[in-house]
């Protein structure tokens, strides 16, 4: 018993047990790699359905903002399918007058009454009248057809991995567009824009951000109210404020605002992801949120970050997200 | 019958609705089957119009600013109980506009945004259906419209 184990052994033994400790590290450092890009890739897809969610939640108003002038224009065309009817009724008529009086035949007289009593069936002046006014409502229903669904597209489209310059102002314009259904009922919306140059940003995460503060504003305001949009430029920042003048928030609520998951909306309503969102892509344009808000008074969210953009570090850390 | 409503011969729809797209569309339509037609773009000024005129048919918005339109429809039930009341809007699958419209308000019909081809036509036919002795002109000039708007 007792015999002593020789040295080669020992060191044998040692050797394994460290290829076996450093081939564990190594699985364990492959498996937090993995964990790692897994919560990158999931923060990026809550990011995107936030998004989704939130242009969900706006595609029913669209859809009614929409059905309107699609109801009108549609009633419209069949009005102007029977005016068309009536006017080719009326034009083969005079046809037939017009051949008669060059054949200079005895029905003349006949076919002139003709005409008349056909001017007064189909009531002509009113259509002849009408036709332009008509036509010139259906164009313009088309137009904001055509104007919230191109907006909603822009919306929705994610961004690519670059940065690009956009005109914020008209940014801020397509995001009431989008949001109008549930704005239009709430508040008067008032335009306080400064001119401001081209400011580089993630176009679709601004509108997003744009997008949640708008809605935020309408919600907050119980009956009617004014939601105050200001935009201007402070050295190399812009900044965009959201003012609404609705049932505000206590401190106890702002101070937990930001966090994700926090909502004060009945369920269904809101992810309570929609300002975390907002904290998390002002950050990655190195920029900012903030909130001054009193109860019953109202409450202003302010967006600030720089005009050229956030710089080079943020942009890798963007393109993770964009993935 | 009140005597006004024995003067006028014509028969009156009041059309409520936010969207004076929707006004001219209706007028359109409905003035050529030979009504008249009175627009309001609010409940409150529309429940004036329906006071101060006998309206045969009321026609009305859902979503719009102050009044909805179901409390429109409502308040129209016992301001105005032989007005046909129609519910006109894009919410029909939404049964927390529609239910309270049917079982409470009592609506003719319920009609949706984008309204289809010949649905006021129809409409129009039906309610004056309901009393074909009052409204003989109206129905002769439907007929009318009918046979000239036919496809040959």
């Amino acid at each position: 018993m007792n015999e002593a184990i020789p040295l080669s052994e020992v060191l044998e033994l040692e050797r394994c047990a460290r290829r076996d400790a450093e081939r564990r590290l190594d699985a364990a450092n492959a498996d937090l790699a993995s964990a790692l890009a897994e919560l990158q890739s999931a923060q990026s897809k809550l990011v995107h359905s936030d998004k989704l969610a939130c242009i969900g939640q706006l595609a029913a108003g669209v859809a009614h903002e929409v059905n309107n002038p699609v109801g009108y224009v549609s009633s419209n065309l069949n009005t102007l399918g029977e005016y068309v009817a009536d006017l080719l009724r009326y034009i083969n008529a005079c046809r037939t007058l017009v051949i008669d009086c060059a054949n200079e035949g005895r029905t003349i007289v006949e076919s002139a009454r003709n005409v008349e009593t056909l001017a007064d069936a189909i009531d002509l002046d009113n259509v002849v009248g009408d036709i332009e006014a008509l036509l010139a409502e259906s164009n313009e229903g088309l137009s904001r057809v055509r104007k919230i669904v191109g907006d909603l597209r822009d919306f929705a489209h994610v961004d690519g991995p670059d940065l690009a310059l956009h005109d914020i102002n008209q940014l801020i314009d397509k995001a009431i567009s989008v949001a109008w259904n549930e704005l239009k009922y709430k508040a008067d919306i008032v335009k306080e824009y400064a001119d401001l140059p081209p400011v580089a940003c993630f176009a679709g995460r601004i509108g997003q951000v744009l997008l949640n503060l708008l809605v935020n504003a309408a919600q907050a305001i119980v009956d009617r109210g004014e939601i105050r949009i200001r935009t201007g430029q402070d050295g190399h920042d812009v900044w965009v404020d959201v003012s609404d003048t609705g049932c505000g928030m206590a401190p106890s609520t702002i101070e937990r605002i930001f966090e994700p998951f926090f909502t004060t909306k009945d369920v269904g309503q809101g992810t309570g992801l929609g300002l975390h969102m907002a904290y998390q892509i002002m950050r990655s344009h190195d920029g900012e949120i903030r909130v001054h808000s009193e109860v019953g008074m109202g409450t202003t969210f302010r967006l600030q970050w720089p005009i050229s953009g956030p710089t080079e570090g943020n942009k890798v850390d963007d393109d993770a997200n964009a993935r | 019958m009140s005597t006004s409503q024995q003067r006028s011969n014509r028969y009156q729809v009041l059309c409520i609705d936010d969207e004076p797209g929707v006004h001219q569309a209706l007028k359109r339509e409905l003035g050529r089957l030979g009504c008249r037609v009175h627009c309001a773009e609010n409940g409150a000024d529309g429940l004036d119009i329906l006071n101060r005129e006998s309206i045969q048919l009321l026609i009305c918005d859902a979503t719009m600013p102050g009044m909805h339109g179901v409390d429109v429809l409502m308040t129209a039930a016992s301001l105005s109980p032989n007005t046909t009341r129609v519910l006109l809007t894009a919410h029909c699958a939404n049964p927390e506009v529609v239910v309270p419209a049917i079982n409470g308000a009592r609506i003719f019909r319920l009609i949706p945004k984008p309204w289809p081809q010949g649905a006021i036509r129809q409409l129009l036919m039906d309610v004056i259906g309901m009393h074909p002795r009052k409204w003989s002109k109206q129905k002769d000039r439907i007929q009318e419209r009918l046979v000239t708007d036919a496809p040959d």
